[in-house]
């Protein structure tokens, strides 16, 4: 009869590299074994602690808490927390270590350890632990020593010799050495079994995590010793435990005494934020309630008894849920921002609340726009609220140091983020354990679609390249196929999460283990946000923007250019311009509207007002369009289709989108109006439904909901449909306040590009990368609004690009950094050393700024010397042919050879341009298909703005520069392609086969030549590809 | 000296439970007196063809042999690899 068992030394794949099994895994084998208890003890973290603990409440396993931690010498040693006390303590050993080394390099000392005991048991570590690695080399001394110490630290009743048989040749031996060894300690033993896999068939994965690790393969890890020669670390049952421990069963029987023992929480909701300091006299309830009361007085004129009864239920509930301060210190982040000129604004569902409307935090009147408190914030809410902050990229880094600064290194740290295996690296690192050769992963690397590793593997198994790789066994095809499944979600390494900052009461050191971040200074927290919002912690997103950047420089143009004081953060909302380039669908370089699925939608949509504009951000994204929510409601739109409800009730609610649920506060709204749930009742429904529950879940809400319908006098049949309708669509449906937040800066930004496009255009170029289109779009589009586009000049620009006035209207003058190969360095040493007196030629260019032949070089062909050459025909030629004469040094005196002058060929227009694709990505005046617009009307071609007056069903044949290629993964394989050419862009429809069919163009031409079908609906038109072929690119 | 069968010669094999009890050796059963040792080895998993998974005994018997035994995990057949002299 065995005696139970409980494991008490067990990694996860959060022992990066080493563990194999999620901790979700291991809680489920250790439920099937029917362990009453695990532990977790990953290499010095708690990474996936808050998983492991969630996941171990909800399958009725006592999760315990602990760590393996690594000495400064290397040796091992097995902790757990016994107490919330020991877990407090457990955290400040792992961060001690942490901090103490570089980054992935924990330096920790018997002394802190020491230091942080209490509340912990120790066990005395696998064979990598000191003082079984002393008895392997017989040195009873050190063993004994060691062994003494660590009683010493921890108390007899709180120190473990920890005993491990792996069916190893040296069990017998070990085992004989470490009881004799407790014996004299007067300790008592534990069994464990080092678990790195929930079951046997992990030890594959192990393996290759090991040669990943060790940068090798398979057979040369096994002859160099690397690899465990035996499968048994995995979660073993009690009976193969005691059938291995059959000599030993009180080593069994302690794995029970210390399960029972202890005992962690790891819901921190009690924790939250560190109190936020008011004014004297006041609480941080009256002191929100005044700053509100102010700001109602100035947004709204005259104030409204809707507005006023909003706001005292809203502070009633955030002072009910005890989340006043937390409001408050976002409210003096976004002060702090403001005070130094940093665009910011609150998105997210915290804009359906007024309270952070009236602090400023977010930019839409929730009243005014039919939002709904109870999407952010309820009474009911169980999970914690979340206000999510923009500001301009570019500044954003002073806004996280004020942070740091206000709240302090100890209370304050960034949430980290697990990046896991994609398909690319999971290829690359499996192959290269299974020792395929380099070149053949290369190629199957670069072939894949997918960035999931488990897409991956049923494509490589689907297609199984053997034939196409001889060099390689069908049966290595499988065995890559099969660990690439395993592969999916496992973390490759840690990185810090954007902008996910997370402030504590107590010191964050007691909450969770920091560790050093790559960044210098920069200290992270082991968990992610889904971690930390499990434990009941609060984070605030502290996010970039770069549009937001975009907008600051463009107002800064227009006051200096034009003396303007543009207040974009008050612009009526109902310029028609805006709505004219909307319907027309001219919004490149516009937030959110920019998108190719955005440009289809616009036409058919023609938004009118502010409304228009919310509902087109929230409905036209994959999730929408492939949850069929688009069509009906386009439909409807033009009246193609009656608008109706299922139940009248439910007319206020839809009226605004048609009948159509698109937003998920009307997923609330209509489980209030219908089924009389609470609001706070209405959200849980809502998000149950959009994580996708179980069917003995969802059948559990179906029923509440059609109960609570017919006490509303709505019959049965009507609610299971009006449930069934909200189901499918809540998973799709978008956070309405958050698309009115991104409504606004989209206004912001047409409205700046309908009534000040240079300055508008002038912003982007500096801002990139970012938006939809690469630069030289941005450019093409500014010049089909008349605003020209200068080249990068020695003379002329600055490091960033520029307005100029050009033929007395404002023109862009390409910034130096536009210069590929060309750093900051040098680009601020060719504008210091201009100063104000401009280079007069070639030589003087070089001799004041001395910079590298090579960099001079690429100036030259980039275009950037031209004005030293009078004759624009031969410049670039007859200026390298001078740079080659030029003898200058980079400090000391130059010496000029003369140069013969030599009658040079001109620079032909394709080899100029080719010149400017290399060196500035872009082509300032002209266009590359320019080159071949002759042969191309030869052959019965036209540019793009002619398909717009073709008919639906004509065919046609196109070509252009491809600057847009998309494969969303929920369009079934379809592929999206944008080319461009002197007159515009044209949107390409690739179905699956023939992507397929012509791959190897699609994929990977710079210029395509398709032939296909128009297909037309009003005034949207796009090309359904049948053939395509590559263009050469221009050679001389 | 050692004899040493790289390629193992199979046994029968008496086992009551998980205990061995002995084998026979060409035509001769040997009984088991004492396992001195036993561990296991699981590798070459990646070559289908060349797995190795095995449980090793170092058995004492009755007949005063002092051998090294494997089943092999895979068939669950017993072999032989070494007597020591």
């Amino acid at each position: 009869m065995s005696v139970g068992y409980v494991e008490l030394h067990c990694h996860s794949f959060f022992s990066l590299l080493d563990g194999a099994s999620s901790p979700e895994a291991l809680i489920k084998r250790a439920t099937v074994l029917g362990y009453p208890a695990l532990a977790l003890t990953d290499h010095n973290g708690l990474y996936g602690a808050v998983r492991f603990w969630k996941a171990a409440k909800a399958g009725g396993v006592k999760p315990i808490i602990g760590a393996e931690v690594a000495l400064a010498d290397g040796y091992h040693l097995t902790l757990l927390a016994e107490s919330q006390y020991g877990y407090a303590n457990l955290c400040r050993i792992i961060s001690t270590g942490q901090l103490a080394g570089g980054k992935g390099q924990p330096q920790l000392t018997l002394k802190a350890i020491e230091r942080y005991a209490g509340g912990l048991i120790c066990l005395s570590g696998c064979r990598q632990g000191a003082i079984p690695s002393a008895l392997l080399v017989k040195d009873q001394l050190s063993a004994r020593r060691m062994a003494g110490q660590l009683r010493e630290i921890f108390g007899p009743d709180h120190f473990w010799i920890e005993i491990q048989r792996h069916y190893l040749p040296t069990d017998i031996q070990s085992t004989a050495d470490l009881v004799s060894l407790a014996q004299w300690l007067d300790v008592d033993i534990v069994a464990t079994n080092n678990v790195h896999y929930a079951e046997r068939p992990g030890q594959r994965l192990h393996d290759v995590l090991a040669c990943i690790r060790q940068h090798t393969t398979l057979p040369e890890a096994l002859t160099s010793g690397l690899l465990y020669s035996s499968s048994e670390r995995f979660l073993k049952s009690s009976q193969e435990m005691a059938t291995l421990f059959f000599d030993l069963p009180r080593a069994l029987q302690s794995t029970l005494r210390i399960a029972r023992r202890c005992n962690v929480s790891l819901d921190f909701s009690t924790q939250r934020l560190p109190s936020f300091s008011v004014p004297e006299g006041h609480t941080p309830e009256s002191y929100l309630r005044v700053l509100c009361e102010k700001g109602l007085r100035h947004k709204f004129d005259p104030i409204t008894p809707q507005a006023e009864a909003q706001l005292a239920h809203e502070l009633g509930v955030i002072e009910g849920v005890g989340l006043a301060g937390y409001f408050l210190v976002v409210w003096d982040i976004v002060r702090f921002a403001r005070s130094r000129g940093i665009r910011c604004q609150g998105r997210g569902s915290a804009a359906n609340s007024l309270v952070a409307y009236l602090l400023g935090i977010t930019p839409v009147d929730p009243l005014r726009h039919n939002l709904l408190f109870e999407r952010f914030l309820s009474q009911e809410t169980h999970t914690m609220p979340d206000i999510d902050v923009d500001f301009a990229a570019d500044r954003r880094e002073e806004v996280i140091q004020y942070v740091y600064e206000r709240y302090g290194e100890d209370h304050v740290g960034m949430v980290c983020n697990v990046v896991t295996y994609r398909a690319r690296s999971a290829v690359r690192d499996v192959a290269k354990a299974l020792a395929f050769p380099p070149d053949v992963i290369d190629q199957v690397a670069k072939s894949l679609d997918t960035h999931s590793a488990g897409v991956a593997a049923d494509a490589i198994e689907g297609q199984l390249p053997a034939k196409e790789f001889p060099a390689v066994a069908s049966l290595a095809w499988q065995l890559l196929s099969e660990l690439l499944r395993e592969m999916e979600g496992v973390p490759r390494h840690l990185s810090i999460h954007v902008g996910g900052m997370l402030i504590t009461a107590a010191p964050l050191v007691e909450v969770v283990p920091l560790e050093r971040a790559t960044m210098p200074g920069r200290v992270v927290v082991q968990w992610d946000k889904d971690s930390v919002e499990d434990a009941g912690l609060i984070k605030i997103d502290l996010l970039g923007l770069r549009t937001l950047g975009v907008i600051e420089e463009a107002l800064a143009h227009v006051r200096e250019q034009q003396g303007i004081a543009l207040d974009v953060d008050h612009l009526p909302l109902n310029d028609p311009v805006v709505y004219t380039m909307l319907q027309q669908a001219d919004t490149v370089g516009c937030f959110q509207v920019e998108s190719r699925a955005q440009v289809q939608m616009q036409p058919k949509m023609q938004p009118k007002c502010f409304e228009d504009i919310i509902i087109e951000v929230a409905l036209i994204r994959p999730g929408p369009i492939q949850g069929n929510m688009v069509h009906p409601y386009l439909r409807r739109r033009q009246g193609l289709e009656p608008v109706n409800y299922i139940h009248h009730t439910l007319e206020p609610v839809l009226a605004e989108t048609q009948g159509v649920v698109v937003f998920q506060e009307q997923v609330i709204r209509v489980a209030m109006v219908i089924a009389g749930f609470t609001p706070g009742e209405a959200d849980q429904l809502r998000r149950a439904m959009s994580r996708g529950r179980s069917q003995e879940a969802m059948a559990d809400l179906r029923d509440r909901f059609i109960t609570g319908a017919k006490s509303n006098g709505v019959d049965e049949a009507t609610g299971t449909e009006i449930f069934r309708q909200l189901a499918a669509f809540a998973g799709f449906g978008f956070c309405k306040s958050h698309a009115a937040a991104f409504a606004l800066v989209a206004y912001q930004t047409l409205y700046l590009k309908a009534h000040f496009p240079a300055a508008f255009y002038c912003a982007i170029l500096n801002h990139q990368p970012m938006g939809f289109y690469p630069p030289e779009v941005i450019i093409g589009d500014a010049k089909r609004h008349n605003v020209p586009i200068l080249p990068p000049d020695v003379n002329r620009s600055l490091a960033v690009c520029t307005l100029e006035r050009y033929d007395s209207s404002p023109a862009i003058r390409l910034g130096l950094s536009y210069v590929h190969g060309l750093g900051e360095a040098w680009q601020t040493r060719i504008v210091e050393r201009r100063g104000s007196c401009p280079f007069r030629n070639l030589s003087d260019f070089c001799r004041r700024t001395h910079l590298s032949r090579p960099v001079v070089e690429n100036l030259i062909r980039a275009g950037a010397t031209d004005g030293f050459c009078p004759e624009q025909g031969s410049a670039r030629r007859d200026l390298l042919w001078q740079l080659g004469g030029l003898s200058y040094q980079e400090e000391g005196l130059d010496i000029e050879v003369p140069v013969e002058p030599v009658a040079l060929p001109t620079l032909d227009l394709g080899e100029r341009m080719g010149w400017e694709y290399e060196l500035l990505g872009l082509v300032p005046d002209d266009h590359v298909m320019s080159l071949y617009r002759d042969e191309l009307a030869a052959h019965g071609l036209s540019e793009s703005h002619i398909l717009a007056e073709q008919p639906d069903g004509q065919r046609v044949r196109v070509a252009g520069r491809v600057v847009v290629r998309q494969r969303p993964s929920s369009a079934k394989g379809f592929v999206f392609i944008t080319l461009e050419d002197e007159t515009g862009l044209v949107n390409l429809v690739v179905r699956p086969q023939v992507y397929e069919q012509y791959r190897e163009a699609l994929r990977t031409a710079a210029l395509l030549l398709v032939e296909g079908r128009l297909q037309r609906e009003g005034a949207v038109f796009s090309v359904l590809v049948h053939s395509a072929v590559k263009l050469r690119w221009p050679t001389v | 000296m050692t004899r040493l069968w790289p390629e193992g010669e199979q046994v029968e094999m008496w086992i009551k439970g998980e205990t061995p009890l002995g084998f026979v050796w060409q035509g001769t059963p040997h009984r088991i007196l004492e396992v001195c040792n036993r561990w296991r080895v699981h590798t070459y998993w990646w070559e289908p063809d060349e797995i190795v998974w095995r449980e090793y005994l170092k058995v004492s018997t009755a007949t005063g042999l002092l051998c090294l035994i494997y089943r092999d995990m895979l068939s669950d057949n017993w072999f032989l690899a070494r007597i020591y002299d």
